[in-house]
């Protein structure tokens, strides 16, 4: 089950309340359930709610990049199956979307999906790099 | 499925190679490695000499394939987990023209170096090869 981290929320919060808010970066490393991933009834659906609760909020959905293997590890490493990519315009853009009938859809949904994830908070400064090849 | 580096080092999967070497053979396209570390308090991520220096010697090594870096983002928290939760410095996005760009990286003159500066550096490291024909964009607004 999908665990929130409160010291981090409550980082953002003070971000989000600092007057000196900005754009933020979520990446989700995501590894499902044997039988969801790519074409599971459960993950299509969660797969739909997550991008209508995108749309309600000022989120956008940067990429997504399946996991085709692990080349190299160093400890103790979790394979993944997809790599999400989420970007918003501020912290307190993030934290309104926590306020959505959505939200607690989205997140019923992926408690029935995955297997193991992390979701890291990032300073999306360097995303202008980001280039098409 | 969790798999442990019992040592700590820098693990090569040589299964993952030798699918590597398939796609190369057969069907190569780009790839695109998906770099998650921690780094170690030597490294004084980001400022920290280990860590330039390092960027540097890296930045050659994947220059001998006409790699690219396509962004290193820095991890200020982790919002959210299931399961065990890992902690990251930096993200970093590594394209390759070609799985057999990414393979002759073996015959690169700085790659032992950058091995060498790697064990003081990493404390944690996955290497997630993704397909590089799906590379991330810009939001169009």
């Amino acid at each position: 089950m999908d665990k929130r981290n409160d010291a981090d929320l409550e980082k953002m919060k003070q971000i989000a309340a600092s007057g000196n808010d900005e754009p933020l970066l979520m990446l989700n490393l995501n590894r499902y359930i044997v039988g969801e991933y790519p074409n599971g009834e459960n993950y299509t659906k969660w797969r739909k709610v997550n991008k209508q609760m995108l749309d309600t909020s000022e989120g956008k959905l940067l990429f997504v990049l399946p996991v085709r293997g692990q080349r190299l590890l160093n400890g103790i490493s979790e394979q993944l199956d997809e790599i999400i990519g989420f970007w918003y315009p501020s912290h307190q853009s993030f934290l309104n979307m926590t306020s959505l009938d959505l939200f607690k859809r989205n997140g019923e949904l992926r408690n029935q999906i995955i297997d193991w994830a992390a979701v890291y908070r990032c300073d999306p400064s360097d995303l202008a790099k980001l280039t098409q090849y | 499925m969790s798999i442990l580096s019992t040592d700590m080092n820098d693990v090569i999967n040589m299964a993952d190679r030798a699918i590597m070497e398939e796609i190369a053979k057969t069907d190569d396209h780009p790839v695109l490695m998906i770099n998650q570390n921690l780094y170690t308090e030597k490294a004084d991520f980001p400022n920290g000499e280990l860590y330039k220096k390092w960027r540097a010697t890296n930045q050659k090594m994947i220059k001998f394939v006409n790699a690219k870096i396509l962004w290193s983002i820095p991890v200020k928290g982790q919002i959210m987990h299931n399961g065990n939760g890992q902690p990251l410095s930096e993200i970093l996005a590594y394209w390759y023209p070609s799985h057999q760009a990414f393979l002759d990286m073996k015959d690169a003159p700085d790659l032992e170096e950058n091995f060498t500066i790697r064990k003081e550096l990493i404390k944690y490291a996955i290497i997630h090869r993704c397909d590089g024909r799906n590379s991330p964009t810009l939001p169009k607004s």
